[in-house]
């Protein structure tokens, strides 16, 4: 949403929040992978099936300390391109 | 002394129990793709691939490529047998039609045995790889007389295959390429240029190797609508199918890597090679795109091999390496010191690794089974689904999972204290291996701009709102789930 409201007239929105957006696009898709396992692994636990607990274990593992990273991913691509354009080339 | 372990079950648990492969058992191709069938095929490979690459992994990352002055290259030792095992096995063509030798099976199969592969031995298994990328080209824009010429012979292994676009100036540009071809009159061209980077380009293991080349038509217009792509076989075919002539193409340095030693890494010289066009004129790099989904998947597949593979033996180290003792009391009082794996930061470290390995796994079977309908099914909304799918996932597949697959390299690495930094125990090849699939096949940064530039906007944002529908209506079935507070496992 931030990049249609701010990256079609302004390219370099884009570019600056490009590689946030491709890592927080993964961390959502990873994520509802994750959510698609859980669901089956209950099922099979539920049927009896001991060797789901891992999996359920990781899962939960990646919600509460890996997807809290979108939020920085986030914060990064509204942020714009301001500060990341500012500098002359031989500033660097 | 690093070991690797194909899971197998793993894959057989995401592709039947989660992604529901064998609902499409209807569509041509997914009839053999039943769960025993692929249970047996995923052992088979994994067999083939912990007994017969994995070995050499280590072997083939010292000893390298060779350039001899005349120009051939020769592979590590063992390299070339267990190519040949690998091609025996029918494995290169697994997913490659019937019609020339292949087995006809879905690439989602072939994508797990890829993975296997990749975790047990990278460089050896781009020697295949590369020649299922120039067999999907041909397939996809050869002429019938060329797939008849070239498809048995490179799916049956005896013919490998490679791709050559990156000029010196130019990789991410190819608009910018050089390489030059002159129609000889007779239907065929002779090219002339240099391309460097080229993987498996010259090597000791098969008796040719099919050259795919982007090239500009003299005469064509600049920048990237002027490119075409031509094969230039190693060694001339005669017209049924003997190997004549050597082609003026040849190595003329071997890349020196940080990594992938095992693979031959080259720069190839084309001097007036003799070619013959694939596809369109000066529609090469169209051609090119319509193999990216596939090839980024791949890359994709190796960033996933190279974080599971460091993962396994990280894990196992921590199970048996003995320092200090757990925060809340020693937990093998008998032993002089516990095992790493009681202390809480190495816990983290590994289901970091753990936890991102099991969904990128799942999101890359997912990707894969949704390419598979979208070639074969007979709904056209299926197919442009499919398709939607696999334009929006593919860079996400390839930037991010080569992306943190080279951190968890990394951290699996750390795990080992100062013994990660040993070449021995292994886990710096794991790290100098994975770091170019962040590079190649387009350089993270620019599947980031394809992603954000392209794929997001494209047909009206049809495809990112379809992607939302799915994952809010999946949260909205799901709402009223009761997850597990049981965290014990055994």
């Amino acid at each position: 949403m931030w990049f249609m409201a701010n990256a079609m007239g302004k390219p370099d929105n884009a570019g600056a929040g490009a590689t946030d957006y491709m890592h927080l696009f993964g961390l959502v898709a990873l994520g509802y992978m994750w959510a698609r396992i859980a669901k089956t692994a209950l099922e099979k636990q539920a049927e009896g099936d001991e060797t789901m607990a891992t999996k359920l274990v990781a899962g939960r593992f990646f919600m509460e300390r890996m997807i809290p990273e979108t939020a920085t991913r986030l914060a990064a691509i509204t942020a714009g391109a301001e500060a990341v354009m500012a500098l002359p080339a031989d500033a660097f | 002394m690093p070991s690797y372990k194909a899971p197998v079950a793993d894959t057989l648990f995401l592709l039947y129990d989660v992604l529901g492969f064998d609902r499409h058992s209807n569509l041509p191709g997914f009839a053999d793709a039943g769960r025993d069938t692929v249970e047996t095929i995923l052992e088979e490979g994994a067999k083939l691939c912990e007994k017969s690459f994995q070995p050499l992994n280590r072997s083939g990352d010292l000893q390298g490529c060779v350039r001899l002055a005349n120009g051939d290259v020769t592979t590590p030792n063992g390299f070339k047998e267990a190519f040949k095992a690998f091609a025996e096995g029918g494995w290169i063509g697994l997913a490659a039609g019937p019609e020339y030798g292949g087995q006809g099976l879905p690439h989602t199969v072939a994508a797990a045995i890829n993975e296997y592969a990749s975790a047990a031995n990278m460089a050896l298994a781009m020697y295949a790889g590369l020649t299922q990328g120039a067999i999907a080209a041909l397939v996809l824009h050869g002429s019938d007389e060329q797939k008849k010429l070239y498809l048995p012979k490179m799916i049956e292994g005896s013919w490998t295959g490679t791709m050559n676009l990156t000029e010196p100036h130019c990789g991410t540009d190819l608009g910018l390429i050089k390489t030059k071809a002159v129609p000889q009159g007779d239907g065929s061209y002779k090219i002339t240029g240099q391309k460097i980077f080229i993987s498996a380009g010259e090597h000791d293991m098969t008796e040719n190797i099919v050259h795919l080349v982007l090239a500009r038509i003299e005469g064509a217009p600049e920048g990237t609508k002027g490119i075409s792509l031509f094969v230039a076989p190693k060694v001339l075919p005669g017209a049924d199918g003997s190997l004549g002539e050597r082609n003026a193409v040849s190595c003329g340095a071997l890349e020196h890597k940080m990594g992938i030693h095992g693979n031959s890494t080259c720069v190839m010289n084309y001097d007036g090679a003799t070619a013959w066009l694939v596809g369109e004129e000066n529609r090469g790099l169209a051609a090119m795109f319509t193999m990216m989904n596939e090839a980024r998947l791949g890359v994709g597949v190796q960033g996933l091999a190279q974080s599971d593979v460091a993962y396994q033996n990280a894990a196992a180290y921590a199970k048996d390496r003995l320092q200090g003792r757990s925060l809340t009391g020693a937990k093998e009082a008998a032993k002089p010191a516990d095992p790493i794996i009681v202390h809480p930061d190495v816990r983290r470290t590994l289901l970091s690794i753990k936890a991102f390995n099991e969904a990128a796994r799942a999101l890359v079977l997912w990707t894969a089974i949704r390419g598979d309908v979208a070639h074969v099914s007979e709904d056209p909304k299926e197919r442009q689904a499919g398709e939607d799918h696999m334009g929006l996932m593919t860079p996400i597949i390839k930037g991010v999972i080569t992306d943190v697959g080279f951190d968890n390299a990394v951290k699996a690495q750390q795990m080992f204290g100062g013994h990660g930094y040993i070449a021995e125990w292994g886990m710096e090849q794991f790290v100098r291996d994975a770091r170019i699939a962040m590079i190649y096949e387009g350089a993270n940064g620019v599947q980031a701009m394809d992603l954000v530039g392209r794929k997001l906007p494209r047909d009206g944002g049809r495809a990112i709102m379809a992607f939302f529908k799915e994952v809010d209506g999946f949260l909205k079935d799901n709402a009223e789930t009761q997850g597990s507070n049981r965290s014990s496992s055994r």
